[in-house]
């Protein structure tokens, strides 16, 4: 398979997204991975640390603000990623939270370019089993994070009546239409 | 409404009916009663072509004491039964007589789309602000701070004004009037019945009983010229006993002046049912006692097509291109289907859901594929008093990011590794000999894996859950991660 080959043939069908004001504002073929960037897989501002930030701080912090990974970044450069799986090797371990976050992170993490588009995204992750990726800009500053939730809802919005408008329960599916 | 003055003149005797009033002595029905016998021989209508139609209250009554058709009906609902009279029978002349209760509490909703449609009938308000028949608690018409039996410390509920309510629905025929205020009363039943549709009229109500005076102000001789404006079409609206008063608009605001001074009657508002828009009369219905006198009379009177008039058109119109129709035939026809009740088809989704067709092929196989193509895999499970720090053990060893925490084939929780940095956090160490129960995610959502991998992309999409426990015939069998989900996704996705 030639590179990007994450191509569904284009569906007859074309959505036609009309904006707040009736105007159209978007054609859009069916799943074309390779023509639109990661900018529409619902990228997340990212949290950052310098590196000399203590594992304790930083397992505060991804407490406070509920999230699951933080980039180091040093001189504005990805330096490092450290995630909840790795949070959670530590406290297996039982290892001290006094130490910088440089010495446990994981160093030259896989990243996207801002320029990748979702079709390299999805290879890059389901390939590398990773959950989310941060996403680098020209000079290697992290502007974002990619997660595989992302990807997921990016997916589903090509088809959103079939995820969305489901019963809560399988086993509320209707053999047959009920009004009421 | 037909006409027909060769029937022999009707007197107002002619209207009493042979029943015993039951009403209190002093009761403001009273006064309604005698104008509407006054009016309705005026009005060139024989007797039987008459029917009142009424809910239930004091003043639902009424049809008993008219010698016409009646239906005493059920409570809130008379504007129903009067849709169906009218729309059957068209040439007769339709009441509704309600009360504050009865038409908006109980009978709210039916008020409502009785005015919206048009009808061509007459609905009278007997407005007196409480509940008379039950003696005398707050209605919804009852002012702030009304002190009734069931609201002993005073009313806290924002009273609704029944003009603008009817304003609000569209009504193309609005007024008010006062049971004492006998010719006035007299002129403004006159004025619903020529209307053509729904005609709504507020009747200020006096119940002697158990709001005995609520509208003195507006009755008494001394007070009223001063709290009470009376609405002529193409007239300014002018009050006071000297007539030296006006009201005026400022903006969008009605202001109260005094003639003379600078001020002439052109600077005042000048009064007009007809205007298409009901901006001025709402901005008439919103003007209350003690701040402002308050209009009686016609506050709109417009003419647009009637229910009853479009409703037969369109039955006329069907049964000259299809002929008489049978209510059994309709009844067995077109799009029908039986639920049998036996066969409850748990998982079948339908592929085509909505009748739509799948979009693309991922779309088609989020649909048509059971959660065991993902292959679950089987996962470590704790009993739910392991040990913390046994549990951190057990995920970092078998490299997974969720246990099961089973009590026996009994699936009580789930502990993941964001569980670990969420709750144990920093206090990890001291924690670690904590039983896994107390930290766990308890009742997880599970599927089965019959079911379609759409459900689990709602449940991660929706939920926000990344791992879900999987069951056969109710027990896990394994878990399936939102990792497996994108895998699953890129494969058909390079297929
Ligand atoms: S309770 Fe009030 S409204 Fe009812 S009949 Fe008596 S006075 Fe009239």
């Amino acid at each position: 398979m030639p590179d990007g080959g994450l191509f569904i043939p284009l569906v007859v069908e074309v959505r036609r997204e009309r904006s707040f004001f009736g105007v159209p504002h978007r054609l859009e073929p069916n799943l074309n991975l390779d023509a639109e960037l990661i900018a529409e897989a619902h990228p997340v501002e990212p949290l950052s640390v310098v590196p000399d930030t203590s594992v304790r701080e930083v397992f505060a912090l991804m407490k406070a603000q509920k999230t699951g990974s933080v980039i180091i970044c040093s001189d504005g450069k990805v330096a490092g990623i450290f995630t909840e799986r790795d949070a959670l090797n530590l406290m297996a371990q039982g290892a001290s939270l006094d130490a910088p976050i440089s010495e446990v992170m994981i160093t030259t993490p896989a990243t996207l370019h801002a320029d990748d588009t979702v079709g390299t995204a999805v290879k890059r992750m389901s390939e590398g089993g990773y959950r989310r990726l941060p996403v680098v800009d020209g000079e290697g500053r992290c502007v974002s994070f990619l997660k595989v939730s992302g990807i997921i809802r990016y997916l589903i919005e090509h088809f959103p009546q079939t995820v969305y408008n489901l019963p809560p329960e399988p086993s509320q599916v209707m053999q047959t239409r009920e009004g009421a | 409404m037909s006409t027909d003055t060769s029937l022999p003149v009707l007197k107002p005797a002619d209207f009493a009916s042979d029943q015993d009033v039951r009403w209190c002595p002093g009761c403001g029905d009273y006064s309604i009663l005698a104008q509407m016998k006054k009016v309705l021989p005026t009005l060139g209508i024989p007797r039987e072509k008459f029917v009142f139609i009424s809910g239930i209250g004091c003043s639902s009554r009424f049809p008993y004491y008219m010698n016409t058709y009646g239906f005493h009906s059920i409570h809130g609902r008379a504007p129903a039964v009067a849709t169906g009279v009218k729309t059957v029978r068209p040439d007769l002349s339709v009441w509704v007589i309600t009360g504050d209760g009865d038409a908006l509490s109980i009978g709210g909703n039916h008020l409502m789309h009785a005015i919206r449609r048009n009808l061509d009938v007459n609905i009278v308000l007997f407005n007196n602000r409480i509940y008379g028949l039950t003696k005398g608690q707050y209605s919804p018409t009852s002012p702030l701070g009304k002190v009734t039996k069931s609201t002993p410390m005073g009313s806290v509920d924002n009273p609704l004004h029944p003009l603008s309510v009817a304003i609000g629905c569209e009504a193309t025929f609005v007024a008010r009037t006062i049971d004492v205020n006998i010719k006035h009363l007299g002129s403004v039943l006159a004025r619903a019945a020529e209307h053509k549709g729904t005609a709504f009229v507020e009747v200020y109500q006096n119940c002697n009983i158990f709001n005995n005076g609520a509208y003195d102000y507006a009755t008494d001789r001394d007070t009223k010229a001063e709290t009470t404006i009376e609405l002529e079409h193409g007239k300014p609206l002018i009050f006071g006993k000297n007539r030296d008063k006006g009201i005026r608009l400022n903006g969008m605001e009605p202001e109260i002046v005094e003639l003379g001074k600078g001020i002439t009657e052109d600077d005042l508002l000048f009064h007009d049912e007809k205007l298409p828009e009901p901006s001025l009369a709402y901005l008439l219905s919103r003007m209350h006692y003690p701040q402002f006198p308050e209009p009686i009379g016609v506050f709109r009177a417009v003419d647009r097509p009637r229910y009853d008039v479009m409703v037969n058109e369109q039955i006329h119109a069907a049964i000259e291109k299809k002929g008489e129709g049978q209510l059994e035939k309709l009844f067995h026809a077109g799009d029908t289907w039986s639920v049998d009740a036996g066969e409850q088809q748990a998982t079948e989704l339908d592929a085509d859901p909505g009748g739509r067709t799948p979009a693309n092929p991922l779309e088609e196989a989020i649909l048509q594929d059971d959660i065991s193509a993902l292959s679950p895999r089987p996962h470590p499970w704790v009993a739910p008093d392991t040990p913390i720090s046994q549990v951190l053990e057990k995920l970092t060893e078998s490299n997974v990011g969720c246990v099961l925490v089973m009590d026996g084939e009994e699936l009580l929780g789930v502990f993941t590794e964001r569980d670990a940095l969420m709750k144990l956090n920093v206090d990890y160490a001291e924690l670690k000999d904590h039983p896994v129960s107390e930290y766990m995610t308890p009742k997880p959502r599970t599927l089965g894996e019959n079911d379609k991998i759409a459900f689990a992309l709602h449940r991660m999409d929706v939920g926000g859950y990344r791992h879900l426990p999987i069951l056969r015939d109710g027990k896990p069998t394994g878990i399936i991660s939102i990792r497996d989900i994108l895998k699953y996704m890129a494969q058909r996705l390079q297929a």
